[in-house]
């Protein structure tokens, strides 16, 4: 019998400032266990909505996944959300540790007599089909057939099992959009070899291998924002003001701490910027469902009428 | 002289074994068909979902005795309603009839003699005319006029047949019953008399008569026995059902869909058991006229779906369960194409002459389809989208308020009081043919002075999208999060441009809750032209206006729009189909995401209709009908003769600016 592990996760937050959904990798991962092997199969969810979703699914054994532990198996579909924080490590980690092979960007797999059939895609239409001897590991590609949908009824009927399930729909504050490294290939992933952890780490500059000798900021939002408009204003993208000067010292390495007595308009000081550019996050000072969204610059108290959100 | 009795002898001429057997056969066929018309009462009461509260006995029973004297509903097809009514006027009187002679000969009663006899023969004849003509009217339509709605099925036409069978054989048998003596007081039997005299005339003697007269008397008796026992069959049978689903129709306003418990059962007609009795009930109470088909925008684009499909369907589904071991999923018998056509406008509900709620029916097969999983791309994004961005369209909630760029709608503050509130909706933030209608209504709110306040980013789709596709769970979870941001600012009034926002909000949200008044920018822009407020916007051109179906058939609000057109313009052209009859633009229950092919588009046949009034604009309500009906205005041959506005654009146009001068 074929021992299937499926791996899932919502991952990332939707790049809108929504609620995170599970990824469409995630659901085709499920689906195609599922669909070829059968409901007896492992699903590992990395966070509470993923294992709802699995249980919703259908899958009849859902478990924790934490620090890529899972038990032994044949084939390990992985989806996108099920990466976690360390993206394409993770199916590189598990092949690792189990000595399977390792396959990306799949759309489908089916059993044959001498393993599995696995289906990539190749990108603008080609794809291939490997033979491959089991164990193995697949991340799905988002361009997977999706799987069946499942109703918000059946998620909030599996939410009955499982306590640690953060319920969508219900979540106070919109997100912010999320920012998405670029990934650096080419040469500086080319000259790397080894473990999978060093090349992904060259892969994001996080490494010395890597030859990257820039310094990690590590810091609050508003640190980040004012790095952010140092930088724009040193590479000519915004005019520099003498007041937006950044002094990189204090904040740099860990345990920065940001300054309290500077005040909120940092940004901009023009009304008729854009409403983003006014944009900032919640004050610690400010309760959970207030006064969220753009920044209120400039309101007349008695309007009731902030312009940043016209 | 001793005058002679003016009555008649009851089963004279017809031997005693003859009218043995026909009270045995008589008896037997009622006795069976009573059988019949239980055990599919009992199959019915194998639906586990609880009914809706029916109406209290009286006036179920008062809406029966209404619906049959007046045929109001019948008769919204004017040529079938006539020829219904005849018919079963005629045969009402018929059954009197022969309920008279019942008495008369079973009973001690002595009445049928005299001037009571004239009276009555004379009314019983005319009865039998009238219902004679009714038949003749419906095989005219079936076998002439071909009418189009019709079921094409050789059964169909039976039961007009055999009831024309059973009233001609009636009229001959009286004639040669008259045609024995020829009494003159027999006059009164017009039609009976009259064919008396022509076999009179044909040379029949009296022996000839009275053997004709036995031998139409027991045909006469075979048919109507055969009559008798058909009754619990599919067509016969509405005359049983057709009334009794029309009394224990809905109460609900025809937009406002059932909620279903989510409970341990999950929502959705995944199988018969999954119904409740009514539905089951309006299965058998069909009569295919094809009405629903008739006026399905659906069916009229040739998308696959056809209404009255679905309503047989479940009675097919309903036969085979007869072995009560049959427990096959509903969904499966319907083409997907056909569910996903309907755009839940309702024209089907409101023409059914028997009360049937059937898109009601696809909406809960839709809600099964959703539970099983198998739905289409487009179905799942708007899923998605509503619930991860709040609303259909996927955009960022955030971007939400770009509508109002250069405008400053006072925003609510957290916690503030609301007296009203102007709900933009989705259509109105993201779409950009929305966008103009939201703009213009702040415009004239503001112009008018009126304190509101809207909520920003904080508003979220109402989740009606959603449920109109089968998703209740994510409604209902919109509904609360919705009921519970407007319940902290403490709102009194809720306007809105959208009708199916204001439905929503208006006669689904109160089951959750919810308990401000609702009312849509027609109602609202005819509110203030009562009060004087919206003086001086008169002189447009020619307009037309279509009625958004969320509002028109499924709020009746159908005034409130004209009273504001006609006191911009002399020049208002209806187009053919309006008010509560008006055809759908297209784009409800999902289907502005859903476009299920047909051979023609909706909002195109729409669009044409428009323009074919000689309107140079079409005037609506609804945002969604603005995008669909500016869709099919590009289809036309002249895309520049019709244009294509919300009643609160062309307000906002003519009203004077703020400063006095016109804008």
């Amino acid at each position: 019998m074929t021992r299937v592990a499926v791996v899932v996760g919502s991952g990332l937050p939707l790049p809108t400032d929504g609620i995170p959904g599970l990824p469409c990798s995630d659901r085709s991962a499920l689906s195609i266990a599922m669909t070829r092997f059968g409901d007896d199969i492992e699903v590992y969810g990395g966070d509470g909505q993923a294992r709802c979703y699995a249980h919703a699914a259908g899958a009849k054994s859902v478990n924790a996944f934490s620090d890529t532990e899972i038990g032994s198996f044949d084939i390990a579909l992985i989806g996108r959300g099920g990466c976690g924080e360390r993206g394409d490590l993770t199916p590189a980690l598990l092949a690792e540790r189990h000595g399977a092979a390792l396959a990306y960007d799949v759309i489908d797999v089916d059993q044959s007599t001498e393993g599995f059939l696995v289906t990539r895609d190749l990108g603008r239409g080609a794809r291939d089909i490997l033979r491959v001897r089991d164990p193995i590991v697949v991340l799905i590609a988002e361009t997977a057939e999706r799987g069946p949908y499942v109703s918000r009824y059946r998620l909030n009927a599996a939410r009955a099992k499982f306590d640690d399930c953060a319920i969508r729909g219900e979540s106070p504050t919109p997100r912010w959009e999320p920012t998405t490294p670029r990934v650096r290939l080419g040469h500086q992933a080319s000259r790397v070899s080894g473990r999978a952890t060093d090349r992904i780490n060259a892969l994001f500059g996080l490494s010395e291998s890597g030859g990257n000798t820039a310094t990690i900021i590590r810091g609050s939002a508003e640190v980040c924002a004012r790095q952010l408009l140092h930088y724009l204003g040193r590479n000519g993208f915004i005019e520099r003001r003498p007041d937006l000067e950044f002094d990189p010292e204090p904040e740099t390495q860990q345990g920065a701490r940001p300054e309290p007595d500077r005040p909120d308009r940092v940004v901009a000081d023009s009304g008729e910027a854009p409403a983003r550019a006014r944009r900032r996050p919640r004050r610690a000072s400010e309760r959970a469902g207030e006064k969220r969204g753009p920044l209120r610059v400039g309101v007349d108290p008695g309007s009731g009428n902030p312009q940043g959100e016209n | 002289m001793m005058e002679v009795e003016v009555t008649r002898e009851i089963f004279g001429n017809i031997p005693t074994w003859l009218v043995s057997s026909f009270y045995v056969l008589a008896f037997t066929a009622c006795g069976g068909a009573a059988v019949a018309l239980v055990r599919r009462s009992r199959v019915r009461h194998l639906a586990r979902r609880p009914a809706e509260t029916p109406a209290p006995l009286p006036a179920r029973l008062t809406s029966i005795v209404g619906y049959l004297i007046f045929h109001k509903q019948l008769r919204r097809d004017r040529f079938a309603g006539i020829a219904h009514l005849l018919t079963v006027y005629g045969f009402t009187i018929l059954i009197i009839g022969t309920s008279i002679v019942f008495l008369e000969h079973q009973t001690p009663l002595h009445f049928f003699f005299g001037n009571f006899y004239r009276v009555a023969s004379l009314i019983i004849d005319l009865g039998g005319l009238v219902f004679i003509a009714g038949l003749l009217m419906f095989l005219w339509r079936r076998h002439v006029r071909r009418a189009e709605q019709l079921l094409q099925a050789w059964w169909m036409a039976s039961l007009a047949w055999l009831l024309l069978v059973i009233a001609i054989s009636g009229f001959l048998l009286e004639g040669a019953r008259i045609a024995t003596t020829l009494p003159d007081f027999e006059r009164w039997s017009a039609v009976g008399y009259a064919l008396a005299l022509a076999l009179h005339t044909a040379g029949f003697s009296a022996q000839d008569a009275l053997a004709w007269h036995r031998l139409l008397w027991g045909f006469h008796a075979l048919v109507c026995v055969l009559f008798f026992a058909l009754i619990p069959w599919p067509f016969f049978a509405h005359m049983v059902y057709g009334a009794a689903s029309w009394a224990a129709r809905s109460r609900r306003p025809l937009a406002q869909l059932r909620t279903p418990q989510l409970t341990d059962t999950a929502p959705g007609a995944a199988n018969l058991q999954s119904l409740d009795w009514n539905d089951l009930l309006h299965a058998d109470a069909c009569t295919t006229c094809g009405r629903c088909n008739e006026v399905c925008p659906a069916a009229a684009a040739n998308k696959p779906l056809r209404p009255r499909a679905i309503v047989l369907g479940i009675r097919e589904a309903l036969a085979d369960f007869g072995g009560v071991t049959d427990r096959s999923e509903l969904p499966e018998r319907f083409d997907p194409a056909a569910l996903w056509s309907c755009t839940t406008c309702g024209a089907c509900n409101e023409v059914c002459p028997v009360g049937i709620d059937v898109y009601g029916k696809i909406v809960e097969l839709r809600r099964a389809r959703v539970e099983q999983g198998s739905i289409p791309e487009q179905a799942e994004a708007v899923f998605e989208a509503t619930s991860s961005a709040f609303n259909p369209f996927g955009k960022s909630n955030s971007q939400r308020m770009a509508w109002a760029h250069g405008l400053k709608p006072p925003i609510a503050e957290p916690d503030e009081e609301i007296e009203l509130l102007y709900w933009i909706g989705c259509a109105g933030s993201f779409d950009p043919d929305g966008q103009s209608v939201s703009r213009a209504m702040i415009s004239i709110l503001d112009r008018l002075g009126i304190r509101y306040r809207i909520l920003g980013c904080r508003e979220r789709c109402t989740g009606e999208p959603a449920r109109r596709m089968g998703e209740e769970g994510l409604f209902q979870q919109c509904a609360r999060d919705n009921i519970a941001t407007l319940s902290g600012h403490g709102v009194k009034t809720v306007l809105t441009h959208c009708p199916h926002c204001f439905n929503t909000m208006k006669n689904e949200y109160p089951e959750f809750g919810a308990s401000f008044s609702v009312e849509h920018h027609t109602q609202f822009l005819a509110r203030m032209m009562a009060e004087g407020r919206l003086d001086g916007i008169e002189g447009h051109d020619r307009l037309t206006y279509h009625d958004p179906c969320y509002l028109g058939r499924g709020n009746a609000e159908t005034e409130a729009p004209r009273i504001v057109i006609q006191a911009m313009t002399d020049a208002h052209v209806e187009m053919p189909r309006h008010g509560r009859e008006s055809f759908c633009c297209g784009a409800g229950g999902g289907s502005l995401w859903l476009d299920i092919a047909g051979s023609d588009r909706i909002e195109n046949i729409r669009a044409r209709e428009a323009a074919g009034t000689g309107a140079k604009t079409v005037v609506t309500g609804c945002p969604f009908c603005k995008v669909m009906l500016e869709a099919g205005r590009q289809a036309l041959p002249d895309p520049g003769s019709l244009a294509v506005k919300d009643l609160a654009e062309i307000v906002a146009e003519r009203l004077p600016a703020l400063d006095g001068s016109s804008s």
